[in-house]
């Protein structure tokens, strides 16, 4: 048993030095990479950038590079753009925003493709590029590393590293650690570009939308939450009285049935927009003729209706009197932006009014003109449209009533509605073909803005990962934008989603946690906010995290919105780092345990000698004759006790050794004390140190990993210890502390050696950070690691009266609290 | 010569103590244990026949320490240390200053039995030499400082006109000087003489 005990520890003991070396830049990268992921997990957009470039800082610092940058890829143009850059104190400026990859066909090429291109030469440019002419004026380097970053088979980012000589260059095992810190940094760009998009796109449409001239609603669920100035003064009621009724309630009753089946079939995604025309009552209780524009958008981003109407009463009126009377209303026209054409079938002449002129871009003093000339003025794309309708119009099978756009001789571009009926004489003969043209440019700018603004809000929601929802709580109508059903592994609308099927995607085990916060969402009115677990139907598990928020009418909930963000990939990312930080924590853990070897089989040997001793006097005692039942049980006792010693000892090895996980449990801070003490006082025995405890037994507990907790203690123990290697014997004291402080609970190893060197006190949390004889220089940057993790803080000082205190303080455990 | 030699147990560990203090027992040799050095130290330094098994780390003073203690004492008990753990340099240190064994804990009762055997008869033949090499002196110190010089010819191998001419007295008072060394050293013959004298550190004349 000794022996393999000794085998084994002088196996970890075995190759420190190297490890020492490669365990260092892991470690600090993971240290990086682990801070970084969780300070990425929560951040406010605009702090992303600052974050990014002082992240790119850390890694120049790393590496010893002397530029590292993030670039935002164009795979269909191959560019690539130059966004964030962090470099080296005495390295020349790099402009951003700026393309820089066309400058570089010999790199461009290959990242492109997707592969991770290493430029390792003495020449630039390299041998490799067909013209070393495009390299003129551009930053040589020596060493270059570009590492594509692909989401959705697209290069859509880069990362490049480079160095301007070629030693001490980063080897390859970095690339996939660059990746993993490319990933968490994209995502969060992303989440910021959903943000951004999101305020951009309201600025946008607030004062395309203030000044138009229709009226425009938005609403969510059935009411309605915006509306400009035109609704009021189309409507004649205040901006107050539009907020606070449902919208259907300004439709004329006859009409209502209408509106709703347009809305259900929009939901449905049959129709994406719509247009019809309906009537809408006034507050004076007028009849107004309106055309509904109707489209599905995201309004602070949540899913809305938006409502746009025009108001048309004048000109049927004015269609009216014109059929009744011939009426020339040039005047009215100009000012309501409404032109006549009136088509003499006979003579195959058309009569313009002096508004549809200007709008045409033609020459009023002739106001007759050819049907030719007309049909040029049609935008050539739209012509074809505009040709079916007249047909249709001619063959009777529907009013001729189209949206189409105008090019104008001078080259601008005008969108009319064009509005026109056949008129027949007595016999049935079409006489002439009547109508209306309406300068519709406004409106359609803005419901071109609005889509370019949806598409780009659903690209982000794809790259982010994160989509949106809206229930319906009265029908039980659940409706998920596309991203959701991605997230869900569904086909986008593949199915009418109901807050049931939802549930069962939703993983057993955290349904009802989910449940619970929703129903406190709908009681208390308070958004909720769970990370929780979904199964897709392949049977893979996703990780989620769940937004969503209530609407009420009267005091009921009627609708609740909601985001739905996936984080798996994110959460894997973190993960891992923890898992490096654990692996990290073990090594330190073998290499300070092959310090303590000796103590170690010391403090085995003595239970072991007890026993066999015992057990060989026994034997010897029987063969003689001379052995009693008393001294017999007295003997028993005795190698029971010796052996369950040395099963303690070896059980608190094991402890030290386990390969377990990260998980966080309550912990006693006093437990963790005595036992690491217990591991070392064979140690403090051989070295004649003095050891004081102060630590209560009734301090709050703390919620972390024991074992690691009780590493950090060993290492700090050990650290004082070895600082005393030159202090007389009867002077080595040691004396370890805990206490709850307004900060936490804070833990603290006082020495009574020499103290910190007060040029060391700013650095000794840093790998390799050594200055006593026999460091690994690992232990504190472990430990600095482990309480991070533990979301304490580590710090070392100088005592007054001699010697150095290490303390840490993590915060106490929030028991009761779920 | 009589007494029964006693083992002498020193180790901080209870587990240890007992389990040794036990063996060594039922060996049939007497045994006493201390828990420190300094205990042992207390005690005062056992005068009979004996030896000690030494542990090596113990706090306040470890087990090299107090051998060094005890031979600046003079007291030339063998010791055998048993350790926890072996180290090549604590190990060669004590065997340089006399230690009879070093062995590793847990300590097998074969090798413990046959060290402490080995130990207790080097103490004896030493205590044996010791008596020696006491009575040649005290005898030694009955020698007049002529009948001394005589001594030391003889035994360099000079003849009584050698010794004579050299120290410038008769040959017969030589001879009678002689008669006198061979009388108090109890011997008869000069080979005797010369063998006593080696034993007892007597360097012959020039």
């Amino acid at each position: 048993m000794k022996t393999t005990l000794n085998k084994t520890l002088n196996e970890m003991e075995g190759g420190t030095g190297e490890r020492t070396a490669s365990l260092e830049k892991h470690l600090r990268f993971e240290q990086f990479l682990a801070n970084l992921s969780a300070r990425f997990m929560d951040l406010e957009p605009q702090a992303i950038d600052r974050e990014i470039e002082s992240g790119f800082r850390s890694i120049l610092d790393l590496f010893g590079l002397d530029r590292c940058g993030l670039f935002r890829a164009n795979a269909d143009a191959r560019t690539a753009c130059l966004t964030h850059i962090a470099l080296r104190d005495g390295i020349g400026p790099v402009p951003r925003g700026v393309d820089l990859v066309p400058q570089f066909p010999w790199i461009s090429d290959r990242v492109f493709s997707g592969e991770v291109v290493s430029i390792n030469t003495e020449d630039f440019p390299p041998e490799a590029s067909v013209d070393k002419r495009s390299a003129e004026g551009l930053i040589p380097f020596r060493y270059g590393l570009f590492i594509p970053l692909i989401i959705f088979g697209d290069v859509r980012y880069m990362i490049g590293l480079t160095m301007d000589r070629n030693e001490n260059i980063p080897g390859d095992d970095i690339v996939p650690r660059l990746r993993l810190l490319g990933e968490i940094l994209v995502s969060a760009l992303e989440r910021a570009k959903v943000a951004r998009a999101l305020a951009e796109s309201e600025e946008k449409y607030r004062s395309v939308v203030e000044n138009a001239n229709e009226a425009i609603f938005v609403s969510q669920g059935e009411a309605a939450i915006f509306c400009n100035k035109k609704a009021v003064a189309m409507s004649g009621f205040s901006e107050d009285e539009i907020l606070s009724k449902p919208f259907i309630e300004f439709v004329h009753p006859e009409d209502r049935d209408k509106v709703r089946e347009e809305y259900l079939a929009r939901l449905s995604g049959a129709t994406p927009a719509a247009r019809y025309t309906i009537r809408m009552l006034t507050k004076a209780g007028q009849e107004k003729w309106v055309i509904v524009n109707s489209a599905q958008i995201e309004w602070e981003g949540r899913p809305a209706a938006l409502t746009m109407l025009t108001d048309i009463t004048h000109r049927k009126i004015m269609e009216d009197e014109l059929v009744d009377r011939n009426m020339k209303l040039s005047e009215f026209q100009t000012v309501a932006h409404v032109g006549f054409l009136d088509w003499d079938l006979a003579t195959d002449q058309i009569d313009l009014s002096e508004e549809a002129c200007r709008m045409f871009g033609v020459n009023p003093s002739e106001p007759t003109k050819t049907p030719e000339l007309i049909a040029q003025i049609v935008h050539p794309e739209d012509r074809e449209l505009v040709r079916q309708d007249l047909d249709l119009a001619f063959s009777g099978k529907k009013p001729y009533d189209l949206d189409h756009r105008v090019l104008r001789p001078d080259g601008t571009v005008v969108w009319v509605h064009s509005h026109a009926e056949l008129r027949r004489n007595a016999s049935g003969e079409p006489t002439t073909f009547l109508g209306t043209v309406v300068d519709i440019t406004d409106r359609k700018d803005a419901e071109l803005a609005l889509q370019q603004t949806t598409c780009s809000l659903a690209e982000a929601q794809r790259i982010a990962q994160m989509g949106s929802w809206d229930w319906n709580i009265l029908t039980g109508e659940l409706s998920w934008s596309d991203e959701v059903y991605r997230i869900f592994g569904l086909a986008p609308q593949s199915f009418g989603a109901t807050y049931e099927a939802f549930l069962n995607a939703v993983h057993p085990d955290d349904r009802p946690e989910l449940e619970g916060a929703i129903r406190r969402t709908m009681e208390e009115d308070v958004p909720y906010n769970v990370v929780h677990r979904i199964v897709r139907p392949d049977g893979t598990e996703r990780i989620v995290r769940e937004r969503g928020e209530v609407t009420r009418r009267e005091g009921q909930p009627v609708h609740m919105l909601g985001t739905v963000q996936d984080l798996t990939d994110l959460k894997r990312a973190q993960r891992e780092a923890d898992a490096q930080r654990e692996a990290l924590a073990r090594m330190d853990r073998a290499t300070s345990m092959g310090q303590l070897t000796g103590s170690i089989a010391h403090e085995l040997n003595q239970p072991l000698t007890g026993i066999l001793s015992t057990a060989q006097a026994v034997e010897l005692m029987l063969k003689e004759g001379q052995c009693t039942c008393d001294d017999l049980g007295e003997i028993i006792e005795d190698i029971v006790a010796d052996a369950k010693r040395a099963g303690d000892i070896i059980r608190n090895l094991r402890e030290l050794y386990r390969e377990q996980k990260g998980d966080f449990t309550l912990v006693t801070v006093r437990e963790v004390v005595d036992e690491a003490l217990q591991v070392l006082s064979s140690e403090f025995v051989m070295q004649q140190v003095v050891l004081s405890v102060d630590c209560s037994e009734d301090l709050p507990r703390v919620r972390g990993n024991k074992v690691q907790l009780q590493q950090v203690l060993v290492n700090l123990i050990m650290n004082g210890h070895q600082a005393m290697h030159d202090i007389a014997e009867g002077d080595r004291r040691i004396h370890v502390g805990a206490a709850l402080e307004p900060e936490g609970i804070v833990v603290s190893v006082e020495d009574s050696g020499p103290g910190i060197d007060p040029e060391h006190i700013d650095s000794i949390f840093e790998p390799l950070a050594t200055w006593k004889p026999g460091g690994t220089g690992m232990g504190l940057a472990v430990s600095n690691v482990i309480v991070e993790a533990h979301r304490g803080r580590m710090w070392a000082e100088n005592k007054l009266e001699g010697g150095a205190r290490m303390s840490f303080v993590v915060p106490p455990a929030k028991e009761g609290a779920t | 010569m009589a007494d029964k030699p006693m083992v002498l147990i020193v180790d901080d560990d209870p587990s240890a103590r007992r389990g040794l203090t036990r063996l060594i027992r039922a060996a049939g040799m007497d045994a006493k244990s201390f828990s420190s050095a300094v205990e042992l130290l207390a005690s005062g330094l056992h005068e009979g026949p004996g030896c000690i098994v030494l542990d090596v780390r113990m706090p306040q003073m470890t087990g090299p320490e107090l051998q060094e203690e005890l031979r600046q004492a003079g007291c030339g008990m063998p010791i055998i240390f048993v350790s926890g753990h072996g180290d090549v340099s604590i190990t060669a240190q004590a065997m340089k200053k006399g230690a009879v064994d070093f062995l590793t804990k847990p300590v097998d009762r074969d090798d413990l039995l046959a060290a402490i055997r080995a130990s207790l008869a080097r103490d004896a033949e030493t205590r044996t030499k010791r008596a020696d090499v006491e009575s040649i002196q005290s005898r030694l110190e009955m020698l007049t400082p002529r009948e001394h010089d005589v001594l030391t010819h003889v035994i360099a191998g000079a003849l009584n006109k050698q010794i004579a001419a050299e120290l410038g007295i008769s040959e017969d008072t030589v001879k009678c000087h002689r008669a006198h060394v061979m009388q108090k050293f109890g011997v008869v013959s000069v080979a005797e003489l010369v063998r006593l004298c080696e034993k007892a550190g007597v360097a012959p004349a020039e």
